[in-house]
């Protein structure tokens, strides 16, 4: 049985969530505010000197937005970022931050091995788990066909049984 | 399930983004989406999560620009993804009808449910902030 593999890549991961994270931040801001008193997309554009369907897109991760805009949004509401940095927990991506020693040697990165164990592990757990619950499947959702094979059972099936 | 996995692993890898052009490719959408999920952060009503009608049926829609995740709520904060497909697919485009029905999508989530030997009750139903 092959095992559940979906991985985007940590460079995209790294990009998508924090671009998720900002877009969430700014939806909640922006509910908070809504619920106090009564802003609007449209309101937020006329300040903006935009249009309200940019505004929308780019609330919505439909347009690029950039971290200027992000402020000018938060400021149009009476909000303002606040934004901190900080390094990556060694062990937990592949290109954190090596310990330099006091000879200024590069301490080989054991952490980088880390996260393909854990993703062995992790791997490992989903195939366990998948095999569990598939005891509980019908043959007819085993996973041993195509999704166009899977498709056309289950239309088979439904038109057999109404 | 296998059929969301299936999705998971054939379909997604290569998907661009559709009619609305997401700045997101449909994988990062899908990783951003799971991450939500399981970090138990806000799923916005309607616009990330929406239950189909009849919604006495306890079926679900997880979505994001691109995707659409359907399957239902086992227990509160339990969702079970059944299967996949691509937002489009639902919408009518040109004056075309849309390649696939809600109502499709809606019955074959009760087809699987009803398959599976899980105890009961197969789904859960109640106020919005208490299952999501």
């Amino acid at each position: 049985m092959p095992s559940f593999n979906f991985d985007i890549g940590e460079k995209e991961r790294a990009g998508s969530r924090f671009l998720s994270d900002v877009r969430d931040a700014l939806q909640n801001a922006l509910a908070t505010e809504k619920s106090q008193r009564k802003i609007t997309q449209q309101q937020i554009a006329n300040l903006l000197g935009t249009s309200r369907a940019v505004i929308n897109r780019q609330l919505l991760g439909l347009e690029n937005i950039g971290i200027k805009r992000v402020a000018e949004i938060l400021w149009a509401i009476g909000w303002e970022p606040h934004f901190e940095v900080r390094p990556i927990d060694r062990g937990v991506n592949e290109l954190s931050r090596p310990q330099i020693d006091k000879d200024g040697a590069t301490e080989k990165l054991a952490s980088v091995q880390l996260p393909s164990e854990k993703r062995e592990k992790t791997a490992s757990a989903l195939t366990e788990a998948r095999k569990g619950f598939q005891q509980g499947l019908p043959s007819s959702d085993q996973p041993t066909r195509s999704l166009a094979q899977d498709n056309a059972y289950f239309d088979r099936d439904r038109i057999a049984n109404g | 399930m296998p059929s969301f996995v299936r999705f998971l692993e054939e379909l997604l890898p290569s998907a661009q983004t559709g009619i609305l052009e997401a700045t997101e490719s449909p994988a990062a959408q899908m990783d951003t989406l799971l991450r939500k999920w399981n970090a138990g952060k806000p799923m916005a009503y309607r616009r990330v999560f929406s239950n189909l009608r009849p919604k006495g049926r306890g079926v679900w829609e997880m979505k994001t620009a691109d995707l659409r995740i359907f399957g239902w709520i086992y227990r509160p904060k339990v969702f079970v993804a059944t299967f996949a497909g691509f937002a489009d697919d639902y919408k009518s485009q040109n004056g075309n009808p849309p390649k696939e029905s809600y109502d499709d999508a809606r019955e074959r989530v009760i087809w699987i449910r009803d398959r599976l030997e899980v105890d009961s009750p197969a789904f859960v139903t109640g106020d919005y902030d208490a299952l999501i």
